[in-house]
This record gives C-alpha cells, sequence and structure tokens, in this order.
C-alpha cells in the first residue's frame, strides 16, 4: 500500500481549507454588517455623524513644571479635566497629566473618521454601530507618524473613555484619551 | 482510482460546487457525478457553516480582519502539536486520512471562531481586541474598574527623542473630504483659521501637514 505524497495531501487540504472560509463568509453575511468603505464612499454632503468624541492628547510627568511645547491654548471643562487627571493617575503611574492637544470630532457612520490632536500621534476611528446598552463600537488604529501603533475594536460610550498608553517623551509618557460626549438633550 | 480533486480548475469547481454557486444544470450534474470524497468535503464545510450560526448571534459584528487573523492565528498556534519527526507519526488508513486533515482543519477554524465569541463582554465592563502590527509592541487591554476606562498600555514603544517637539493642535470637528481631497482642519477657538491638513500615502497611511 502507498501513502499518499505529500503535494497530494495538500491538494485535498487546500479547498477544503478554503470551503471552510466560504462557509464563514456565508456565516457571516447572513449577518448585518457594518457598512464601512470610506475609500470608495461618494462625497458626503452632508455626512451623518453618529457621535461626537474628544481626541484629548495628555503628557504624563513626574513635574509639575516640565516644560510644555508652546501651542495653541487647549481648553476643557475644569471639572472635566480634573476627573480624567485622577482616573488616568489610577492607571499610569504618574502624578502630572498635562493636557497638551485636543480635537473634538463626529464620528460619522459610513466614514472614517480622523482625530488629530497632535501631529505625532492621530486615531482614526471606524464606526461599526451602537453598542449594546450605549455607546459605540469602533474599530481604532493608533498612529504615529507613518506607523500604526495599534488596532483594536472595543467601545467608546458617554463617561466610559479609552485611555490608550503610548509612547515615551522626555522622562514621562503620551497617553492618547478618546472619550465620547454626552448627547445633547 | 483517484476519486479527490487533483488540478486547481477542479478545485475552483470544488469550491464553487460547496458555495453552491455553480449554474443550476451544473450543480444537478455535479450531485449525481461528485466523487465520494467531494460529497465529504461538502458535508464538513456545511457542518462549519451550520455551527458557526447557530453558535453566532445575529446581531455579531464581523471582526476587522487584522484583529480575526490574529485571533486565529493564536489558537492555531496554542493547539497545533510541536512538529514530529516524519517516521514517528502513525500512519493512518489512507481512506482515514484522506477527510480527517480537512475535518480537523475545520474544526479548528470552527473552534477559533468560538472562542472569539464565548466571552461576550458585558455592558459594564468592555474591553478591547488589539493587534500591534510590530511584534515588538505588546497591547495589554483591560477595563479599569478603579479608572471606569478601557485601557490599552502599549508597552515597548520606540520613546519619541526627547529633543522634538510634540507638534499639538486645539482643533475642531470637520466633515469628511471628499474621495481623494485633502481634509482640513480648522482651530477650535471659532476663528476659522486652517490648521492642519490631513491626506494619505499610497499605503493609506496619514500625512499630517501643519500651518504655521
Amino acid at each position: 500500500m502507498t501513502s499518499p505524497s505529500p503535494s497530494r495531501s495538500r491538494r485535498s487540504f487546500l479547498p477544503l481549507l478554503l470551503a471552510v472560509l466560504s462557509s464563514i463568509s456565508h456565516a457571516f453575511s447572513q449577518s448585518p454588517t457594518p457598512a464601512a468603505t470610506p475609500a470608495a464612499a461618494p462625497t458626503p454632503t452632508p455626512a451623518a455623524a453618529e457621535a461626537l468624541v474628544d481626541g484629548l492628547l495628555f503628557f504624563a510627568s513626574k513635574d509639575a513644571t516640565t516644560p510644555l511645547p508652546k501651542e495653541d491654548k487647549v481648553t476643557l471643562d475644569p471639572a472635566v479635566a480634573q476627573s480624567l487627571s485622577l482616573r488616568l493617575a489610577k492607571v499610569f503611574k504618574f502624578p502630572h497629566f498635562h493636557l497638551i492637544g485636543r480635537h473634538t470630532q463626529k464620528v460619522f457612520k459610513e466614514y472614517e473618521s480622523w482625530v488629530v490632536p497632535s501631529k505625532d500621534l492621530c486615531l482614526k476611528i471606524d464606526y461599526q454601530g451602537p453598542a449594546e446598552g450605549g455607546g459605540l463600537n469602533v474599530h481604532l488604529q493608533l498612529w504615529q507618524d507613518k506607523k500604526v501603533l495599534v488596532k483594536s475594536d472595543t467601545v467608546i460610550s458617554p463617561g466610559q473613555p479609552v485611555f490608550l498608553g503610548g509612547p515615551k517623551w522626555r522622562g514621562g509618557r503620551l497617553v492618547f484619551v478618546v472619550m465620547q460626549q454626552a448627547p445633547a438633550k | 482510482m483517484n476519486d479527490e480533486p487533483n488540478l486547481p480548475p477542479q478545485d475552483e469547481q470544488l469550491l464553487r460546487w460547496i458555495d453552491r454557486s455553480l449554474p443550476e444544470d451544473q450543480l444537478k450534474a455535479l450531485d449525481l457525478s461528485a466523487p465520494p470524497a467531494w460529497h465529504e468535503q461538502r458535508a464538513a464545510s456545511q457542518l462549519t457553516g451550520n455551527l458557526l450560526r447557530s453558535s453566532l448571534p445575529r446581531t455579531v459584528e464581523l471582526p476587522s480582519p487584522d484583529l480575526f487573523t490574529s485571533r486565529i492565528m493564536e489558537v492555531v498556534q496554542r493547539d497545533a502539536p510541536a512538529t514530529a519527526p516524519a517516521s514517528y507519526i502513525t500512519p493512518f488508513p489512507s481512506r482515514f486520512r484522506q477527510w480527517f486533515a480537512p475535518l480537523a482543519s475545520a474544526a479548528l477554524v470552527a473552534a477559533g471562531f468560538l472562542l472569539w465569541n464565548a466571552n461576550p463582554h458585558p455592558r459594564s465592563s468592555p474591553v478591547a481586541e488589539t493587534y500591534t502590527p510590530d511584534s515588538r509592541v505588546i497591547a495589554r487591554a483591560y477595563f479599569s474598574d478603579d479608572a471606569d476606562a478601557t485601557v490599552i498600555d502599549l508597552e515597548n514603544l520606540e520613546a519619541v527623542p526627547d529633543s522634538r517637539e510634540i507638534r499639538a493642535f486645539n482643533i475642531a470637528s470637520a466633515d469628511p473630504a471628499a474621495p481623494g481631497e485633502p481634509q482640513i482642519f480648522y482651530a477650535a477657538n471659532g476663528s476659522r483659521k486652517p490648521v492642519v491638513v490631513l491626506s494619505h500615502d499610497a499605503t493609506s497611511a496619514p500625512h499630517l501637514r501643519a500651518i504655521p
């Protein structure tokens, strides 16, 4: 009795693997899938916005007097700023969190949204539908220059931000915060 | 008798038969004439599809491709036994070997899917599925009850040189740009002063140009 050669085994394996992937594709095609193909989308006039998010860039530092870049003055409601600093300190072990960049951006239903509080760190958001219980299902990509640092599927909801711990800089650390603004009443 | 497909065109025909995307007359003809191995493979494929459909909620979102692939590869790498020398492999009967590998692969992929969906994240503690293109970078994702926030902590990132000035902005929301056009962001202070222009290179990487 002769054994099938490896190449023959591969021949029988390949179509089956493809068939399995085809089945997976069919399984998912029967579920509602989010439509998000920004590149192929027509010109938005106007684009439907799902929510408003704040992208905040913090410099976490051990030094309260660390010199910050002399850029446009960034403002945030003092109560929100204080609350965020306290919450950030529970995760990132620094005593001071300096807000250095802010971009408030609509999240669009059918288009990618870019949140750019800094030239050095920016965030791409793809909306993927409402989250169970409120908030947004999103696909995030954190970029540093031409390099994507992390991709993530997660949920952003009012009151529950996402903290992205970024690279070290000048003895501290850059932290990107993305949070959904509470819907207007 | 060789009762399995052994040429690429036949592979394609097999896939389209399994997928039921062939013309109706060809489908019916193959239903009658397909070799037993093809029927076994179609049954395995249908079993996998049914398993996935029955295990996934109707509203499940398709994971982003990179995240899905990385998760499946984690499962494959974790479950794959160490490669043994060929001489130590106990031969299966040829008939069994013919369908076992495909069926096992189908089961493995299905297991990956089930694992993916095994722990739906409760509303009170959302977490994040993460993927880092740079294998040296580790993303620790968790929900911090203390901070009431989802945390994605990136470790082993290259530090930004101390000599570099971080260029930060305070900008307002902008509408999407027309396809192929750059997106312009304006100052948040109401001055409508353009602050930064976003365009993309051929690889879709962002290119940000600050306006002095």
